[in-house]
């Protein structure tokens, strides 16, 4: 709420419409309340009244009937017919009046539950009156009567209660009713009361709230501008010395741009010689890549070497398969010749007839023996084949070995080699970055250079924007001052009681320095973007500096 | 004519001496077989093989010259027909069928011989080789082979 | 005309059929005279006739046709059935029988049958008495003769045959050593007649195998495991019918009783009729069947007992009377099969074996030392030993006290036992038994002293774990149920000179011969099969402890132990242990 302060116009408004509203319910409600009020009139003067004047003639009517009844008894008693006659004649009456006043009672727009009570009575009441016109109409002796009579009594006693019963419940009624009515203007008079109260309270609170604001921002407005009135003179001072260093900053500024001048055409000479180290290198390092290519061929006429080594021992192992198959063959040699004998004796056994046949044992024993003997050959071959193929193999194998080593030594030469000119290579291209980015950074300090001096000037310039500045925000501070008294005058004026009354709120430093912060940092933004031209000068120049060590030392270098 | 089988000869060699039989006495050349041993039989009674389904007792000649067994790798066994059933006998290898005609064969030699006289046919030349002619089925039928109890 | 020997030699062999049931017919008479059979007899005589003029045996044919005239008469009832003529008939028989025989290696062979033929006329005129010492001294003479000739036979056969005949042709002449050959006995033929079913029954098995051997020849070139399912259920099969095959070609050998009982009825009665004693002889079970070799190798020791039945055992007819038997003796010849083999029983009802006599004997023979104890069942079997005979005087007969220890050792080569029972003055029995095949049995393989050997099932009582039982410390008894048995290294007792640790627990082998038990000890036992048991020829033949060889699975041979007499030997030792002990 106390923000919403910005905008009194809209918290009066607000308020009003409130109250407004307020009121204007608390109207409405009280002529609700009246209209039930009316309704309540109405009733007792439609329903109730006529009720009990109804009841009271049923009742009548009751203790009427009883006495025709009892005269009738006492008539009949003495059998006076005309007295009887003339009493059933009453009683119709009466008995007629009295349903009449039930029917109408039930007509009126009674609740229901004297309705249903109205009912019950009804039906006592019908029967009362049968009972009793069962006793006159009936014409019966007397003797006969007592037990009717006590049956009419009965009824009487009962119609008695009944009515009873039903003229409580329309008493109850009647208090209700006023009750309501009670309860009515009471609520309506509970209602205004509050709505005044409300009304008042907040009329007043509202009042004291703004004017405490208001009071607050007149104080920080004060303080603001004595502040702003200092400033100015500060101002005023600091910018007259910016000028002073300005000038002695240009002539740093030429110095630097001739020492940088030489230091980049120093450069350009260094670089010259790096590239032409890089291409001797390149060259080593092709020569190189050669030889290794030379190395690897020669592995790999080492390796199909190798291979041909292999395929010898495949042959060995053909040559001893060939023994085993040699062996098989002298097997079926011996068993050939044994065969062979066999045949003989068998040949020799059929005596004339096997002459043929022991001539073909005698050719099977020679194919077997010179089976054998070139079993024995083949053997012998293998044999020596074998001791060959191992012969070579061995010499192969030394050879090989020899080769392989050699190879190997020259491979690692030539990694060597390889090696030492990729480190050659980078140290090199290290060399000629490094020259590069001092050409950069020599550019760079040129550039700088420049832009120092043009600040410089603009420096200047602007201090003096400064000085007129500062003198107008004195002036202008004095007129703020003279504002805010006129707007206290106006708001709080003079009287003390009520300041004593309203005390302004206690206001945090925080916020009140906040606030001066605010405009002290709009009029220090000026002044930091002349400051900060001046520093960047002075990094320019600080810059400038190191770049003057690094040629004198790159120069020592170079 | 006469019969030319009688005049065939089957020459083997026992030891470090070169044998010679009919060839008639002999029924078959077998290939070596282990002897598989038999209880109660005389140190030249290898024991018995199968011959064809056939049980067949085995006599080692080397045993029985008297010549030292060797273990080198036996050969060949021949197999005799003798009256009291087949004999295989052992020997250090078979060398060929030959026809030794008579003139060639000594009846009588003057030699001592590890083999008795009772089958000692002759001894034949052949080549500048001495041929010592046994009757086999005499060899080996002349002794026991049953030890007794 | 040309005679054909193979058809002459195939005519004889019908015949000597036919001549079987001439025998048979005359046995049959002789018991129960029934005029039926004379048309059978004739029909016979006919048969053979035609038979030999057919084949050129003209002369033969010609006495034969005298033959038939007296059949003739008889079947005619033109002449009356006796003795004399029965006699006669058996005679005509056994000259037709060795005429036959003869005529197969010589068709030339004729008999001197004229006397014969003249008293056959005066028999069949009613002239009868003449025959019986005819038929002896006929008998006498014939008799070198005959052996003449059966020797002669033998020789023809052909000497390269397999040693299977060989060992046929050895027992022959054998048998020919042994005295007193009737002509009658069955000499090694050459032709054996079979049942037709038989051979058919042999043919389909046979039929049966070359298909499964087709089927297994057929799956030898693939190699998946189907095939080689299949060809290993060929192979299965194969060995069944292979088994089967064995077995009936076996049961080709197998010949009825009948023929043996025949021969030793004829011998009993010619005896008695030698002898005038008066015989009847009841067969029984002669459709019981042995293997040829078997009947062949058992006819003469039957012969022989049958003959000291007639001739040693029943009495002469008016002892018996004396004795209240009957005027005839009964010889009851019976077989029947059990479980092992046949059971061969000939009884008599004679004067029995008296123990004591026969022990006086021995002891006088000096077969027997003196004083010495045998029990009673013992001294019977004393009757087995060579030299024995109780026989007062030797009689052609029988007596030269040569027969027993004959008829003993052939049925010990048999594998058979015989045995005797007698009651003195009631009668003897000889109880004989022979297993029916002689050459498959049930073998145990085990290994001893690194070899294997076989050992037959039937001589093991039964096979134990020595660990299981205690033994005494230096390894030698065990104790066994409440027995102690002595414990021998079978590789030792055949003289395998290996050192054993008989600390060793190893398999045993419980034998038992009588009431006498011995273990003997074996490396290992490695399993059981059957055997086909082959002869060892003779250069290894008998050595002791062995008697038999066969292949084994893995075409080694495989020698077959001889338990029973190991063990009798080893049994023996030890009674002599203990009696020198004692």
């Amino acid at each position: 709420m106390l923000s919403k302060f910005k905008n009194i116009t809209f918290v009066i408004s607000a308020l009003c419409f409130i109250i407004l509203g307020g009121e204007v319910t608390i109207v409405a409600v009280a002529i609700t309340k009246a209209q039930a009020l009316l309704k309540q009139l109405n009733a007792v003067a439609n329903v109730q009244l006529p009720s009990s004047r109804l009841v009271s003639a049923a009742d009548m009517q009751h203790d009427h009937i009883r006495g025709v009844v009892y005269e009738y008894f006492h008539h009949k008693n003495k059998n006076n017919k005309e007295a009887m006659a003339e009493l059933v004649h009453e009683f119709d009456e009466s008995s007629k009046i009295f349903t009449n006043s039930m029917d109408e009672f039930s007509k009126l727009n009674l609740p229901e539950s004297i309705k249903e009570e109205a009912i019950k009575v009804r039906v006592d009441v019908d029967q009362y009156i049968k009972s009793g016109h069962d006793i006159i109409q009936s014409g019966m002796p007397i003797d006969k009567l007592a037990a009717v009579e006590n049956e009419f009594k009965s009824k009487f006693d009962k119609l008695e209660e009944s009515l009873e019963g039903l003229n409580k419940k329309i008493d109850d009624q009647a208090k209700l009713t006023s009750n309501e009515g009670e309860n009515i203007v009471s609520t309506i008079f509970w209602l205004a009361l509050a709505g005044i109260f409300v009304a008042i309270s907040l009329t007043v609170y509202s009042i004291l709230k703004i004017r405490a604001l208001v009071f607050e921002k007149i104080g920080i407005l004060d303080a603001a501008v004595k502040k702003s009135s200092d400033i100015g003179v500060q101002l005023y001072d600091s910018s007259h010395q910016l000028s002073l260093s300005n000038q002695e900053q240009a002539a740093a500024v030429q110095e630097s741009s001739s020492a940088l001048s030489e230091i980049s055409s120093m450069i350009a000479q260094t670089t010259d010689n790096v590239k032409l180290s890089q291409s001797t290198a390149e060259q080593v390092y092709s020569k190189s890549v050669e030889g290794r290519q030379v190395m690897e061929r020669m592995t790999h006429s080492m390796t199909s070497i190798q291979k041909a080594n292999q395929q010898l021992q495949d042959i060995t192992r053909v040559i001893e398969e060939i023994s085993t198959k040699t062996s098989v063959i002298n097997d079926i040699v011996f068993k050939t010749q044994l065969l062979s004998f066999n045949a003989s004796i068998e040949a020799a056994r059929a005596g004339q007839h096997g002459r043929g046949f022991a001539v073909v044992a005698e050719e099977v024993g020679n194919l077997a023996e010179m089976s054998g003997h070139a079993a024995k050959d083949i053997e012998l071959l293998l044999g020596d084949s074998q001791r060959r193929v191992r012969e070579t193999l061995e010499s192969i194998q030394a050879r090989v070995g020899d080769g392989s080593r050699v190879s190997d030594q020259a491979n690692n030469a030539f990694n060597e080699i390889a090696e030492k000119i990729d480190i050659i290579n980078h140290q090199m291209k290290a060399i000629s970055e490094a020259t590069q980015q001092q050409s950069v950074g020599i550019q760079q300090a040129n550039a700088g250079m420049t832009q120092i001096d043009v600040s410089a000037q603009k420096n200047n310039t602007n201090a003096q924007t400064n000085l007129t500045h500062s003198e107008q925000l004195k002036v202008e501070s004095l007129r703020l001052s003279q504002v805010t008294e006129d707007l206290r005058q106006f708001f709080i004026g003079n009287s003390t009681l009520i300041s004593q009354f309203i005390t302004p709120k206690k206001q945090s430093n925080v916020e009140v320095s906040s606030e001066v912060k605010n405009d002290h940092n709009e009029l220090l933004m000026l002044a930091r973007e002349i400051a900060n031209q001046s520093t960047s000068s002075t990094t320019q120049k600080t810059q400038s500096d190191e770049n003057t060590t690094d040629y004198s030392q790159f120069k020592k270098i170079g | 004519m006469t019969n030319e089988n009688e005049l065939r000869f089957i020459i083997y060699k026992i030891g470090d001496e070169t044998y010679g039989s009919p060839l008639l006495s002999v029924r078959e050349v077998l290939e070596f077989q282990a002897p598989k041993f038999m209880p109660n039989m005389i140190k030249s009674f290898s024991g018995v093989i199968n011959v064809r389904g056939a049980i067949v007792g085995v006599i080692d000649m080397r045993l029985k010259f008297g010549f030292p067994d060797t273990h080198q790798r036996k050969t060949a066994m021949l197999l005799c027909d003798t009256d009291r059933g087949p004999i295989a006998a052992v020997v250090d290898c078979i060398d060929c069928v030959l026809e030794i005609s008579e003139s060639n064969m000594e009846k009588e030699p003057p030699i001592r011989s590890k083999v008795a006289s009772s089958y000692l046919m002759g001894v034949a030349k052949n080549k500048e080789q001495l041929i010592t002619i046994i009757d086999l089925q005499k060899a080996l039928t002349e002794e026991e082979f049953k030890l007794a109890v | 005309m040309e005679l054909d020997l193979e058809l002459i030699v195939s005519f004889c062999d019908e015949a000597s059929d036919l001549l079987n049931r001439w025998e048979q017919i005359c046995l049959q008479i002789k018991k129960q005279p029934n005029s039926d059979v004379w048309q059978e007899m004739f029909r016979i005589a006919h048969n053979i006739k035609g038979g030999s003029r057919a084949v050129g045996l003209l002369e033969f044919g010609d006495y034969i046709h005298k033959i038939e005239d007296g059949i003739t008469l008889l079947r005619d009832g033109k002449v009356k059935t006796s003795d004399a003529v029965i006699s006669s008939l058996l005679k005509a028989h056994e000259i037709l029988v060795d005429w036959i025989t003869q005529a197969k290696t010589n068709p030339a062979y004729s008999p001197k049958i004229q006397t014969f033929l003249n008293q056959f006329d005066d028999i069949m005129n009613g002239k009868d008495s003449v025959i019986l010492e005819e038929v002896k001294e006929f008998n006498n003479s014939q008799q070198p003769e005959v052996i003449q000739h059966e020797s002669d036979e033998n020789k023809g056969v052909n000497l390269s045959e397999k040693a299977n005949v060989q060992l046929a042709t050895s027992s022959n002449q054998k048998k020919n050593k042994s005295r007193g050959t009737h002509k009658t006995s069955i000499s090694a033929n050459e032709t054996i007649r079979i049942s037709a079913q038989k051979l058919d029954l042999l043919i389909q098995s046979i039929g049966e195998l070359s298909i499964h051997q087709s089927i297994a020849w057929h799956t030898k070139n693939q190699t998946n495991a189907e095939q080689m399912k299949t060809f290993i259920n060929s192979l299965q099969l194969g060995q069944k019918i292979t088994k089967e095959l064995y077995e009936k070609a076996l049961s080709l050998r197998m010949q009825p009783l009948n023929s043996v009982f025949q021969r030793l009825e004829r011998n009993i009665i010619d005896i008695a009729q030698t002898l005038q004693k008066e015989v009847v002889v009841s067969l029984d079970g002669g459709d019981v069947e042995l293997d040829k070799t078997v009947i062949e190798k058992i006819i003469d020791p039957l012969t022989h007992i049958v003959r000291n039945a007639v001739d040693h055992g029943v009495e002469m007819p008016d002892v018996r009377k004396a004795c209240g038997k009957p005027d005839q003796g009964q010889i009851t010849i019976s077989a029947h099969q059990d479980a092992f083999g046949v059971v061969l029983i000939i009884k008599d009802d004679g004067k029995g074996l008296i123990a004591d006599k026969i022990l006086k004997k021995a002891i006088e023979k000096k077969i027997v030392p003196e004083n010495t104890q045998i029990p009673e069942s013992e001294i019977l079997n004393l009757i087995f030993l060579p030299g024995f005979s109780t026989a007062d005087k030797i009689t052609d007969v029988s007596g030269r006290g040569v027969g027993m220890d004959v008829v003993s050792k052939a049925l010990y080569d048999l594998h058979g036992t015989v045995r005797i029972e007698s009651v003195p003055h009631q009668g003897t029995s000889f109880i004989i038994t022979l297993p029916t095949t002689v050459s498959i049995i049930d073998g145990m393989i085990v290994t001893l002293a690194g070899q294997n050997y076989v050992i037959p099932v039937g001589a093991v009582e039964e096979v134990i774990n020595s660990n299981r039982y205690s033994t005494d410390s230096t390894g030698s008894m065990i104790c066994l149920r409440d027995q102690v048995v002595p414990i021998y290294d079978l590789g030792q007792a055949l003289k395998h000179n290996k050192h054993i640790d008989k600390s060793e627990r190893r398999a045993m082998l419980i034998c038992r011969t009588g009431k006498e038990r011995i273990a003997f000890q074996v490396d290992r036992v490695l399993g059981q099969q059957q055997i086909v048991i082959r002869p060892l020829n003779e250069n290894i033949d008998g050595v002791f402890g062995l008697l038999g060889g066969t292949i084994l699975g893995n075409g080694e041979p495989g020698l077959i132990i001889d338990i029973p007499s190991l063990t009798e030997h080893y049994v023996g030792l030890n009674k002599r242990k203990k009696e020198a002990a004692a």
